[in-house]
């Protein structure tokens, strides 16, 4: 498959990209690792007349700790920085384990964090080659009036597969956000928004520039846990990621943030399942408990190959898992 | 004790040395002068009746040097050897 | 509209014109006539057109020529020093670890950088680092006991 033609920029600063994006509206898109973009280009699911490639803005790549108390990523660190980084692998280890899981090592050494939390939506009927789609009818990620997938669906159902999207919102991360018209921070919770067909709040003269996620109080655990055909290169049919923190006095449940990817269009926080859990004392059978909840939580579909009872019984199984080692991660810290 | 040379011993393939260090040529690798490429278009619909197929815009393209459909096979039914005598 | 670009592949400097829509793994195969890396899937699933890049496996049929530059590539072609195979180039001969071969340059490379960052692997290092490369052949046994056997000197 050959690249369709297109112009190539390549910005020395972030203020250059942004009046690029400005200059050229529609008809142009960012790349960051590209190892997602130029499939989808190969495919003919895009294809941008101009290319701005932020490859050339090294200083969006970093790993510094903030004043405030936490830490800022920059968007375009590498997922292999990112995934041996001991400072991360010290504050936020399932970050670190959510990173290393995203596909193979040479994607990894070339993609970014911040193209990872805005990847587009996937579905087996949308990430297919020209010829491939050419003879379906059009569906709504693709501008049509049907989902081929939820048959009489009235809205895309393509599934938010990014693996560090479930690990970042259960950290309370905020991202921030620059144009030609400023910039500003967003909650991960409203950057996404559970639709199928633009599947965050991201203009296309937006860039996504910074990762900011608190540090954990003490007694916090975290884990990302996630469900593939194979270990290694799959997108998940379940991410899960976690995080826990004990009550200092008592030990009991305080904040716990349970998150599912790859079930929906985004992220899903399962608040019903949390709740179980505050404020209580932890047991296995409270941790089984709330799984139980989390899996009546969810509504998935059938997609991908996946029977949307296998799904929903994995976020029970995988829910328990992660709930068990966050919480065996509070208690040792 | 007779010693054999390949009965029992390692024989390490044959074709191991180019492959390790990339020189084997596949068919995709393979440039020839003036070699002229084929492309494969195929029916997008899994199940239909062929009703007709036009060639000729494809045809006048240029760099074109041939359009082959089924007609041109017709009457064939096994590879591109001719019968032997 | 074609650029002026210099690409530094196996310790040379080549200078072409290229367009920003031609890939590394084209431009590497093309115009360079480096056959090695293969083109396999082209859509970064299978691993066949792995090349190292500042020493880092990486997959050329994702990454422009344009956006080369000015980056060490090392591709199978460099590997082996006038007339000597190396370590591992010799190890997957002689643990049968080649079949068709069209995996081999890839899953070397993968190998060859993996093992510079990790001198002494455990098995499941080595299958989550070479997870990237796919091979249709072998069932990757022996090509894990062909890693590890260079990991273990």
């Amino acid at each position: 498959m050959r690249l369709p033609g297109f112009d190539h920029f390549v910005p020395g600063t972030i203020r250059e990209a942004c009046d690029l994006l400005r200059d050229h509206k529609d008809k142009a898109k960012v790349t960051a690792g590209g190892t997602d973009l130029l499939v989808r280009m190969k495919q003919k699911l895009l294809t941008p007349a101009f290319l701005v490639n932020l490859k050339g803005i090294p200083e969006f790549e970093y790993i510094s700790e903030d004043q405030g108390g936490g830490l800022r990523i920059g968007a375009l660190t590498r997922l292999r920085i990112i995934e041996g980084s001991s400072l991360i692998k010290d504050k936020f280890s399932l970050l670190a384990q959510a990173a290393g899981r995203v596909a193979t090592l040479q994607i990894r050494n070339v993609a970014t964090v911040g193209g990872n939390l805005c990847l587009d939506s996937r579905c087996w009927y949308y990430n297919q080659s020209h010829f491939w789609r050419k003879s379906r009818p059009l569906c709504y990620k693709r501008g049509g009036d049907l989902c081929h997938v939820v048959k009489g669906g009235d809205r895309c159902y393509a599934l938010c597969q990014a693996d560090t999207a479930p690990v970042l919102m259960a950290l309370g991360a905020r991202v921030k956000v620059m144009s030609f018209e400023g910039e500003r921070v967003i909650a991960l919770k409203d950057f996404f928004t559970g639709e199928g067909r633009g599947v965050n709040v991201l203009q296309p003269h937006e860039i996504l520039t910074e990762i900011q996620v608190p540090f954990l109080p003490s007694f916090s655990g975290g884990v990302y846990l996630k469900d593939s055909a194979r270990d290694v290169i799959d997108f998940p049919i379940l991410g899960v990621g976690v995080v826990l923190t004990l009550e200092s006095g008592n030990g009991l449940c305080g904040e716990v943030k349970i998150v599912l990817g790859a079930v929906s269009s985004a992220p899903i926080e399962v608040g019903k399942a949390e709740k179980v859990l505050k404020g209580e004392k932890l047991t296995e059978g409270l941790i089984e408990e709330a799984a139980r909840v989390a899996s009546k939580e969810v509504r998935p579909f059938t997609q991908m190959g996946i029977p949307a009872s296998y799904k929903r019984r994995m976020v029970e199984v995988f829910t328990k898992r992660a709930l068990r080692e966050a919480w065996r991660l509070a208690r040792r810290s | 004790m007779e010693k054999y040379s390949v009965i029992g011993k390692r024989l390490p393939r044959v074709d191991g040395v180019v492959k390790a260090t990339g020189e084997a040529k596949y068919t995709a690798d393979m440039v020839l002068p003036r070699m002229l490429y084929g492309k494969v278009l195929r029916s997008p619909y899994p199940h239909a009746r062929i009703v007709h197929i036009d060639t000729s815009r494809a045809e006048r393209l240029p760099g074109v040097k041939a359009v082959i459909t089924g007609k041109d096979t017709l009457g064939k039914k096994y590879g591109g050897l001719p019968a032997l005598p | 509209m074609k650029q002026l670009i210099e690409l530094d592949v196996n310790g040379e400097v080549y200078e072409l014109a290229v367009e920003p829509r031609r890939t590394l793994l084209e431009v590497l195969r093309e115009n360079l006539g480096l056959t090695g890396a293969k083109e396999g899937c082209d859509m970064g699933e299978c691993g066949t057109c792995t090349v190292l890049m500042e020493g880092r496996p990486v997959l050329s049929c994702l990454i422009l020529a344009v956006e080369s530059q000015g980056k060490e590539i090392l591709t199978i072609e460099g590997l082996a020093k006038v007339g000597q195979l190396s370590a591992l180039q010799q190890s997957f001969i002689d643990h049968g670890a080649i079949q068709c071969g069209f995996c081999t340059p890839g899953i070397i490379l993968t190998a060859k950088a993996f093992l510079d960052e990790n001198p002494h692997p455990g098995k499941e290092e080595v299958k989550r680092a070479i997870g990237g490369n796919l091979c249709r052949c072998t069932g990757y046994v022996k090509i894990i006991e062909a890693i590890l056997a260079v990991a273990q000197e």
